[in-house]
């Protein structure tokens, strides 16, 4: 089932990726990748501005590094969750330390993936896809049993 | 009777330390420090389990830590390893055996304890993501390189670049890493000459230049000076100049400025360089700590870079290699001074 299948003959609106990496070079290649396939692209340096940009733009989804400087990726996830429009926005975190998020941690703050760094841009792109795509698959499910139970 | 003296004195002999090592061994002691007895121990071999304290072992190789209530020798924490002799490895491992062991603390030196477990995993963390962040993009922009991705020359150029520039940054750090553990273990070789302190920093500005204007960053130049040569290894001179002039980049905003003076006092037979930059500061109470190995200013310990490891191998090579000084001086929010003293040429020369 595609998008198309999926919505009917409603024109899906690009999806917009939110990326947030105080590495320049990272946000870079995400950016460039993310574009090329269809995305648009929006991205903060740090997690305050990642925040700002998430309550304001409400991106489809976000990837953000763990480690940046003032907030780590762990704290921008825990305020996203506690603001009302951004609890619900699917997150794929980035980390090159190791073991920065433990599983307990990645389920409370509803963490969709976690990749390590060294990470695949085509991996990245890969995951950001089946996100979306579930959560449009459960919108629809939802948005149908709503329309039955009527 | 005979027979039996005979024996015990043999074994006596056998295991008798050489004199040369007791020497070493006691003044060791005495002060409290670590001794390596593997080189000994060649000499000395438990050939058979008969002779050996250790049943069932072939001792060759043995490593005695003195342990330390406040003030006074206690007893003696031991290592023994059947191979031929210690490795670097083998001590780092044995340190933390003995820490773990110590019930209640027991410090070799003040200001040596070992880390709490949260401590050393943020270490490593902290250690892998400066590894693997340089990596990361060679990485990525490899596969984009692979799959595509980059449409025109100009973009497949910027990629190749980046690549470059980040194996470059990688190696840095791979050295910084190597570095700090030869100076610690007193592997390296400190290989000192007449250097000219104006032409080194000049190479090293030759390095820092484009990372200063990618942050558009105004650096401020020395005037040449005529005399300023110390006795120094060159090499690790220019270690400690590009490690305090990257960390002045690093930390000053974009749009600031850092200044390079060198200084020589030829009464006190000194040479002073110091970089001055118009950063973030370090808050007062942490001042006193940024030489420390691992230790990262709090404000600065969620930043991309750095590794802890830069401003202990300056300390290390102007102080433990040259018997030079380091200083530092700042005041949060207006900038940082960080540098160092070496003595000059001429009065090194006269002294030895």
């Amino acid at each position: 089932l595609g998008y198309g299948e999926l919505f009917g003959d409603r024109i899906m609106a690009v999806r917009k990726v939110l990326v947030a990496d105080d590495e320049i070079h990272i946000v870079h290649v995400v950016t460039i990748k993310l574009r090329n396939n269809g995305y648009e692209v929006i991205s903060a340096e740090n997690g305050a501005d990642a925040f700002a940009l998430a309550c304001e733009e409400k991106p489809d989804i976000i990837v953000t590094d763990f480690q940046m400087p003032g907030m780590t990726g762990v704290e921008l996830v825990r305020k996203l969750r506690q603001n009302e429009t951004t609890k619900d926005i699917p997150v794929i975190m980035l980390t090159a330390r190791g073991f920065a998020v433990e599983d307990k941690e990645k389920e409370e703050l509803e963490i969709s993936e976690l990749l390590s760094k060294p990470f695949s841009p085509k991996e990245l792109l890969r995951s950001i896809e089946d996100i979306l795509y579930q959560r449009a698959v459960r919108a629809k499910y939802e948005e149908r049993s709503v329309k039955s139970e009527v | 009777m005979d027979t039996n003296n005979e024996r015990r004195r043999e074994q006596r002999l056998r295991y008798h330390w050489p004199v040369w090592f007791a020497e070493d061994f006691n003044e060791a002691l005495s002060q409290g420090q670590m001794v390596d007895i593997s080189s000994a121990a060649a000499a000395f071999t438990c050939r058979t389990d008969e002779y050996c304290p250790y049943v069932g072992q072939h001792l060759t190789a043995r490593f005695s830590i003195p342990r330390f209530r406040p003030g006074e020798a206690f007893d003696m924490a031991n290592f023994t390893r059947s191979g031929r002799i210690f490795r670097v490895d083998d001590v780092n491992q044995f340190s933390r055996r003995v820490a773990v062991q110590f019930a209640e603390p027991l410090p070799f030196k003040p200001g040596e304890q070992a880390d709490s477990e949260s401590e050393t995993q943020e270490r490593l963390a902290a250690v892998s993501h400066e590894l693997k962040t340089p990596l990361a993009s060679i990485s990525a922009y490899s596969e984009m390189l692979v799959d595509g991705e980059a449409d025109d020359e100009q973009t497949r150029k910027e990629f190749y670049s980046v690549i470059q520039s980040q194996a470059k940054r990688l190696n840095r750090l791979i050295e910084d890493i190597l570095n700090t553990s030869r100076i610690e273990s007193g592997l390296i070789k400190v290989e000192k000459g007449p250097v000219s302190l104006t032409i080194l920093i000049e190479e090293q500005l030759q390095m820092i230049r484009s990372y200063a204007e990618e942050k558009n960053i105004e650096i401020i130049g020395q005037k040449p000076i005529v005399f300023d040569q110390v006795y120094a290894d060159k090499d690790m001179i220019s270690q400690v100049i590009v490690n305090l002039l990257s960390n002045a980049v690093k930390y000053t905003p974009c749009g600031g400025s850092i200044k390079i003076e060198t200084e020589v006092d030829e009464i006190a037979g000194l040479a002073r360089v110091s970089v001055t930059d118009t950063g973030v500061g370090i808050p007062e109470d942490e001042v006193e700590h940024v030489f420390d190995k691992f230790y990262r200013v709090g404000a600065n310990k969620k930043q991309a870079e750095g590794t802890g490891l830069g401003l202990n191998l300056v300390k290390q090579i102007v102080e433990k290699a040259h018997n030079g000084r380091v200083f530092v001086t700042s005041e949060a929010g207006v900038g940082s001074t960080f540098g160092f003293e070496l003595p000059l040429a001429t009065a090194e020369a006269v002294k030895t």
